[in-house]
């Protein structure tokens, strides 16, 4: 996944491989089996739509927030 | 919001899983033709708005209003697409943030608990406006009977408002 921030006319790019962001899921669910089947769905969805914005962020001071798959 | 016709096309097109190829071999123009009405570079002549609209589902009239069309239709089985291949889109307006949620409806049906509710540790909360309420399952039903459009339109007391489409 990558998380581009954008703040003051800087952009900041962070990113962090979908097995570390499946890993987090399933040690942070507290339903083991659900956070299985939400990292196996992740990495689907990774090679269905290897550059989709999941999330994208505009606050009215300018700062914006993009998180691709 | 302002909505061109040219961005309607592209979004009926869209949410129908149409290329601009079908659309064009569809509408007897060609391809590029398609791409201009969607760049608002040209427009369909009189004759062909109507055959537009109806291909669509929707009016002329509604495709010429200058506001969004706001309703969703189910498509006959034919024209519709795998529910793992649709999308569904989240639009939350509140005063400070914008906020726009691509979900795969793949990756939604993974968050569902067995209680058709949103398992244990998805939050899905932007400033003061929890969408956790929303009945995901439902939505996911919709989908899979082939509903595509604008589901739900909220507006709290606050000024926030949450636009949910499926694509």
């Amino acid at each position: 996944m990558k998380i581009e921030i954008t703040e003051d006319g800087k952009m900041h790019t962070v990113r962090v491989p979908i097995t570390v962001v499946a890993k987090m899921i399933k040690s942070n669910n507290t339903d083991p089996q659900s956070g299985a089947k939400i990292a196996k769905a992740l990495r689907a969805c990774k090679k269905k739509y290897p550059k989709l914005k999941l999330v994208e962020v505009e606050s009215e001071d300018g700062e914006k927030v993009d998180i691709f798959l | 919001m302002e909505y061109s016709l040219g961005k309607k096309i592209a979004e009926l097109r869209k949410s129908r899983g149409m290329t601009q190829e079908a659309l064009a071999e569809k509408m007897g123009v060609s391809a590029q033709a398609v791409s201009k009405w969607e760049n608002d570079l040209s427009c369909p002549d009189v004759m062909s708005l109507r055959p537009l609209a109806n291909l669509f589902g929707v009016t002329a009239d509604e495709l010429l209003a200058p506001g969004e069309i706001s309703r969703a239709e189910v498509l006959p089985e034919v024209e519709r697409k795998n529910v793992d291949d649709m999308m569904l889109r989240i639009y939350v307006n509140d005063n400070e943030d914008k906020v726009k949620l691509n979900i795969p409806i793949l990756l939604l049906k993974a968050f569902m608990g067995e209680d058709g509710k949103l398992s244990d540790g998805i939050n899905m909360k932007f400033g003061s406006k929890s969408l956790n309420g929303i009945d995901f399952q439902s939505i996911i039903t919709a989908a899979s009977m082939g509903t595509v459009g604008k589901l739900l339109e909220m507006e709290s007391d606050d000024g926030t408002t949450v636009d949910i489409y499926i694509e």
